[in-house]
Parts: structure tokens; sequence; C-alpha cells
């Protein structure tokens, strides 16, 4: 497994960090935590309870204190992750590291970018291949969506993006 | 029940069975018939296992019998429909007409 | 017409090259099968049973001469001279080579065209109305709306690795002409209160093994906010959809599972929360998109033409002609016009490179350069002058393009089935062919009059037997070809799923049993004016069954 962060490969800031599960870091909330606190949320996690449950029982939103969330994709094919991570950047207004996790593969990693992950965790070898040739992530450069890169409008369609 | 092996080739798709040393060959005549079933997915593991399946998609074992050799739609093979239509084209229209040079 | 502005055309040609890189690690070992498939399928490729199949789309089933004279060529020269058109307004051709789908995806990027999202779990070519535009009982022309969401929907970060496909359809008429409720999402265009034009929205309608019909979750969505909540429901369904059976997969499901208030509940809670997400259509925008799809510039001439009544009452061929496969245009002395792919003993929905030239010439002769396809797998001629009829007639005839039947039990939905189709159970073509000829008598066909007959070769129902009013499904029995046989089904505004008859046909015996029922309906009808549909709602299925099924004597 290599972690690859803003275009390069490079060391994991947080290997060795205790990973807590969703399940688990909602359980020991309130109690002492890990730090750096490390999650991993698998598809199905419901990222949108961890605003509610901010908001009801500590005030405010949830993923305060939290340094790196980890969303898996046990299947390239399972995309409930882009979704989480949309939600997490956008309507939960989280700004540290969003790594993805699990099957990554270079074919996804642009569209993983682009809903908000900046890290990745690969093991596939071709892709490991292809990213150590120098291949960039951004094949596309034109959108017809906003997307959470660096992307500025093109034209007046404000559904048409480039990428900056 | 005698056996073949069939798969489509990578490159463009084409139904292929597994032929003479370990070739695959597009027409079914010229495909190994291997004594049963068990024999034909032994070939196939083996073929698998040198690489030799690196060039064809979704390859899989069936049962045919070469005295059944006959093209549809005018006679009716007792190998399955899906493989006869494999082996001889769709039994309808342009495909098959220009198959006839109609 | 729409046409790609240079953002459009730059935006094909990245994914052009994309995929053609994709094509060459494959071709190359570095990409495996597995990893692949879902990258092919999102461009359109399928491995069939002969060969690779690639799917071609045309947007709400509009496109130009200059287009389908691309299917011409692509057909001529990289496949064996023919093309499919199918019942989601897509274009299939049964033999590329993989090697070569590069090269065609080049050639039509040249005329503007794409396989962007035919296939794969992702969402698929938005589907309109075949006369949206042209059609005299319109609100709106709901193709702008389609526009839109397809540029919108194209390479979706978010939502390209959905549960199962997801597929949108709109219409602008009341009468649905694009089966908007057996769709994921229907968009209905609708008129408020007010008189402000926006959408009525169906969600969780679909075929295949679970038929469904679509619940209306909204009654009005104004327009600017189409995108944020087509956004919303494909949100909840990629977080919520079922991933743990391909066959529980669809959004219908999940609509069907929880409930639709639940799933308004959560769509309308997403879309609350989602209101600034870029996704508000600005009007300017609507308004500019909408100025590609204006209607041509066709002077109004008398609305009785004298070369047309000339021509009917002398020749009987061009008055059935006439009757079927011409409907009310927009600007008086026009007419839309359905070329049906359907003769007798013909492949439904299959035309030749030289019918497809030949259906471009008369596009840019006589219907100001535009095609459209109908989910029914016919080719329409929007905007043609009565005037022309006659010699528009004349050159389909002899181009063997002028089947008078549209509408007809002879008009029949098919899909490709086992002739070409690796998930099918049974032949389908067969069988529609055996009826088009049991049924190739025009006087008996006109006096049957209106009847959707539509064939599947597997329980998937691409060839939407479900919603036929006769719906034929072929299945494998024990090695056999077995074809289960449906009633009562309807597509339009008044959707209805078919009832089984019961036990299967074998493919020897299922055109007698449409005869029966055929026959049956003729002798229980009120009369000409009760259609078969009509006459079945009210009959139900007893008398059927009992001609179906005779005891053994
Ligand atoms: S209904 Fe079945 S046989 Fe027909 S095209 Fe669809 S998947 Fe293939």
């Amino acid at each position: 497994m290599r972690y690859f962060k803003d275009g390069t490969f490079a060391d994991d800031p947080f290997a060795g960090a205790e990973t807590l599960s969703g399940p688990d870091w909602l359980e020991r909330r309130g109690s002492a935590l890990p730090s750096p606190l490390v999650l991993q949320l698998d598809p199905g996690f419901d990222v949108e309870a961890i605003r509610g449950l901010g908001q009801e029982r500590f005030g405010n939103e949830g993923l305060d204190g939290v340094a790196c969330v980890k969303i898996a994709f046990p299947k390239f094919t399972d995309g409930r992750g882009y979704s989480m991570g949309w939600l997490l950047r956008t309507r939960l207004g989280y700004a540290g590291e969003m790594r993805a996790v699990g099957d990554v593969l270079y074919d996804e990693m642009q569209l993983m970018a682009r809903c908000g992950f900046d890290g990745f965790e690969i093991v596939d070898e071709p892709t490991l291949a292809l990213l150590r040739d120098g291949r960039r992530l951004e094949t596309i450069r034109r959108f017809y969506q906003p997307g959470l890169e660096p992307e500025v409008p093109a034209g007046t369609r404000p559904w048409a993006r480039r990428s900056a | 029940m005698t056996a073949i092996v069939s798969a489509n080739l990578l490159a463009t798709g084409r139904v292929a069975y597994l032929g003479r040393e370990g070739a695959w060959v597009e027409d079914i005549a010229e495909a190994t018939v291997y004594s049963d079933a068990a024999a034909a997915e032994a070939e196939l593991a083996a073929a698998q296992q040198r690489g030799g399946a690196l060039g064809v998609v979704e390859p899989f074992v069936t049962g045919y019998t070469r005295a059944d050799h006959r093209t549809l739609p005018e006679g009716r093979p007792t190998m399955a429909l899906r493989d006869a239509i494999r082996a001889f084209g769709p039994t309808v229209g342009y495909g098959r007409r220009a198959e006839q040079g109609d | 017409m729409y046409r790609y502005d240079e953002f459009d055309a730059g935006f094909v040609a990245e994914r052009v090259a994309q995929f053609t890189d994709q094509v060459e690690r494959r071709l190359a070992g570095t990409l495996s099968e597995d990893q692949f498939k879902p990258l092919r399928l999102m461009n359109g490729v399928y491995l069939q049973l002969h060969a690779y199949m690639l799917r071609v789309a045309i947007p709400y089933g509009t496109l130009s001469s200059r287009q389908m004279r691309c299917f011409a060529h692509i057909a001529r020269t990289y496949d064996k001279g023919y093309g499919h058109f199918t019942t989601r307004q897509n274009l299939q051709f049964n033999w590329p080579a993989l090697k070569d789908v590069p090269a065609i995806l080049r050639e039509l990027a040249a005329v503007e065209m794409h396989c962007i999202q035919t296939s794969g779990n992702c969402i698929r070519n938005t589907t309109a109305d075949q006369f949206a535009g042209a059609a005299a009982d319109e609100i709106e022309d709901p193709r702008p709306y389609a526009e839109i969401i397809r540029q919108w929907s194209s390479l979706h970060p978010e939502f390209s690795f959905l549960p199962r496909k997801f597929k949108i359809a709109l219409t602008g008429a009341p009468s649905d002409r694009a089966a908007i409720q057996v769709h994921d999402i229907g968009y209905q265009v609708v008129k408020d209160a007010m008189g402000e034009v926006g959408f009525a929205v169906y969600v969780g309608g679909g075929q295949g093994r679970t038929p469904l019909i679509a619940h209306r979750i909204r009654e009005f969505l104004p327009k600017a906010d189409l995108l944020s909540y087509t956004n919303s429901i494909l949100r909840v369904y990629n977080l919520e959809g079922r991933r743990d059976n391909k066959f529980k997969a669809r959004i219908k499901i999940l609509v069907h599972e929880k409930g639709a208030d639940a799933i308004r509940e959560a769509v309308e809670a997403d879309f609350a929360a989602n209101h600034d997400a870029g996704l508000t259509l600005p009007q300017g925008e609507i308004d500019r998109i909408t100025a590609y799809f204006t209607l041509p510039d066709l002077a109004a001439r008398p609305q009785v033409s004298a070369a047309v009544e000339a021509r009917r009452t002398s020749d009987p061929a061009f008055a059935r002609f006439l009757a079927r496969n011409v409907f009310p245009h927009k600007v008086p002395g026009h007419g839309v016009l359905t070329v049906s792919l359907k003769p007798t003993d013909g492949i439904p929905g299959d035309a030749t490179a030289e019918q497809m030239d030949h259906l471009a010439d008369l596009a840019q002769r006589y219907s100001a350069d535009e095609l459209r396809v109908s989910h029914e797998q016919n080719i329409v001629l929007p905007h043609v002058r009565l005037d022309d009829l006659p010699a528009i007639y004349d050159s389909l005839r002899a181009n063997d393009l002028a089947a008078d039947n549209v509408g007809l039990v002879s008009d029949i939905i098919c899909c490709p089935g086992l002739d070409y189709c690796a998930l099918a159970t049974a032949r389908s073509i067969p069988i529609a062919q055996a009826i088009s000829k049991r049924f190739a008598e025009p006087e008996r066909t006109a006096e049957i009059g209106d009847l959707r007959v539509k064939i599947s070769g597997c329980i998937n129902a691409c060839g939407h037997h479900h919603v036929g009013h006769i719906g034929i499904l072929g299945l494998d029995k024990a090695g056999q070809e077995t074809y289960q046989l449906t009633l009562g089904g309807s597509a339009d505004e008044r959707c209805s799923i078919g009832d089984i008859t019961g036990r299967g046909f074998s493919a020897e015996r299922i055109v007698d049993a449409v005869e029966t029922v055929v026959d049956t309906y003729l002798s229980h009808r009120t009369g000409a004016e009760e259609s078969f549909i009509d006459a079945y709602r009210r009959l139900g299925m007893k008398p059927f069954k009992e001609a179906l099924y005779v005891p053994a004597a």
C-alpha cells in the first residue's frame, strides 16, 4: 500500500495512529479519544447523523477535533463513499484530510477528488505504476457540474466548470 | 457428453474456441472436443495458468458433440440454443443474410 | 436542434481520449476485465453473444440528417451494414471490434454524438417524447430540460457508481408518449394554478423482474429547481438504494420498500439543505438552451392539402398510411410523420445503412433536416408539409420503409433477444416476425385498431412487455424456449402493468395464442371504437383465459 497526496507519493502522517470506526467513535465520544483522531467510515454509515449528534450532544459540528476521515471503498463499484465525502465537505463543513481507502483505482481517483477527497491509499499495482509514471488524475478538465476541486465557472452555465 | 471451451476474443469480441495447441480459433469445427466437461475445465484451467486466456474474455465450458454439427436455423443441434447461436450467428435478418451473401 | 459549443466539443474530446486510454490499457492487460467492464459499460460497450455491442446515445431522440448519415457510415465501415434503434432512443451496433471503438467514437464526436452513459450503473441517456416541439397537444417542449439534465449528468462525480442504472424521461404533453411512469424519474411538464410552467415529479417506476408504476412525489417543481431536485433524488438513492441484490437495486425497490412518503421526505430534506449548491437554473440559461430548440420556420399552409386529398381517394394504401403514420403538427398544413421500422417479417427497430441514408435525405429535403427516434423503435420526420406527403410516401415505398402500421398489432416493440443478447433466455425477433406475418393483411390490422404488442427475450424487459397491451416474455424452460403472455399493460398516461394469462406457450404456439386473444377481443368489443385496451379493462382476463386454455375435449 502507498499513500498518495497532492499529486505525489508521500509518507502517511497518520501512520500507526489508532483508527476508530464510525460506530466506535460515536460510542466513545465524550470520553477520552485518541489523538490525533483518525476515523474510518464504511459505506452505509449515516454521515448526516453526525451533525445531528454534534448539535444535540456537544453543541458543535460533530467533526471538530477529527484529524483525518478515511472513507472506505470495499469495491470500487460501491459508490456510496462519493456521497458521504460530498456531504462531509459541504453539509458538515469538514476541512481536515479526507482519504479514500480500499479498492482505489486510477480511473476513479479524479471523481473522488471532485467529491472532496484529498488523500488516497492505493494497493492496485497498475494504478501505482501509472502514478509513478507521472500520470495526473485530471484526465477531464471540463465539468458539467460543480465539484470540490479547484474549479472556475466556464461561461454562463452555472453547472459548467473548468478546472482552475 | 463431450465438451468444448469457448470465450470471446478480447480485441474483437468474436466467438472463439480452444483449439489445437492451446490456440483460440473462431470456427467451431476447429475446436478441440474434450471427452467431458471435467476434461475441458482442466484444459481451460491449464490455459489460464500459462497465460493462454489473456486474449479472451469470459471463457466457459459447454457441452458439444461433433456429430451434431449443423447450422441454424435449419437443423437444431442438441447443444444449447445459446451456444448454437454463438457458433452459427443470429437466426434472423441481416446478421445471417450477410453471411449468406444475400 | 442543440449544437455543441466549444466547451461541449472539448468535453466529448476529453472523454474520447480518456476512454481510448482505457481501451489501450485493457488491451495491454494492465486493466483486468473486472476493472474494465464497468468502465466500458459507462461508455456503451457491451460484450454480447457474437461480438461487442456499441450503444450510441440519441439524446431525447433528436438527430440531424448529418448524424444519421454518420450512423450509416459507421454501419458500413465498422459493422455489417445495419444498426438497431432501441426503446431508449439509442442506436446499437452489433459487430464492432473493441480496438475500433476509439475510431468510431471520434467519428461520432465529429457530428456531436457520443456513447457516454448509455450503459452502466449511472444516469443513462435522458429520453423524451419523440414528437416534442412539434406536437399540437404539447404544453412546452421538454427537450431543453432533457439537454440540461444530459449535461449535468455527464461524468457526474457523485453519481457514477450508483446501485444500479438510472433512467430519466420527460414529456411535455398530457399524452405521455415517453412512458415516464415506468422510469426511475419521470418529469411531466405541467402548468400550476397561476399559469406558471414546471414539472410534476414521478419517482420509482420501472420494468424488469419487478414492474412498478412510479409515484408522483411532487405536484409542481419550478423549472429553476430541476437540477437541484434531481440531484437530491439521486443522492438519496445513491446512499440508500440496496446494493446487496442486483435485482433489488433499482430506485423502484427503495420506493416500494420504504414507501413513497418516506422517499419524498428524504428528498425534500436534502433539497432544502442543498439549495445553495450552485444548481439553481437562471432563467437566462434556460432561455439560451431553449433557443436551440426553436421550431423551424414553417409558414402556415392550408389545413387541407389538395394533393393529399386527391391521392387519398384514389389510393387506399396511401389512405391507410395517412391514417396511421401522420400526427397533427403545431403549424397548420404540416404533419409529424412516423416511418415504421416494422415491415412484415422485418426485425423491429433495425435499419440498413442504405435506409439510414435514405431517411437522412428525406429529412434534409422535407423535414427541416431533423429526425426523431421513438421509444417504439420507429423513426419520425417531425416537420413535413402535408403537400409533400405523396412524394415522401412514394420514396419510402421504394426503400421498404412505407409500412402503414403505426400503433397497430404489427408495430411491435421487440428487444434483440437470444439472437444477439448475452442475457437472453429466449429469442424474441422470430416471434415478432411470425406475428407480423400472421397479421400482414392491412385491412385486418386496421380493423383490429390500436394494439401494442411488446416482446422481451428475458426478465430484464428491454422490450417493455409488462406495458404491452399484449406482452410476451421469452423464457427458458428446461432448454425449451417458452413464452409467457400478459394482457392489459399500458405505457401511456393511464399506465398499467399487464396480467399474466397463465402457463406459457411454445414458440410454435405463441402466435396462435396472440391470434386467439385478438379474435376474442374482436368478438367481445362493443364496436370498432372500443380499443383493445379499453375492452380488456372492461372485460378483465376471464374471456381471454377461457379462449386460450380450452380444456382438452
Ligand atoms: S430483455 Fe433481456 S434479452 Fe432482451 S435485450 Fe434486454 S437483457 Fe437482452
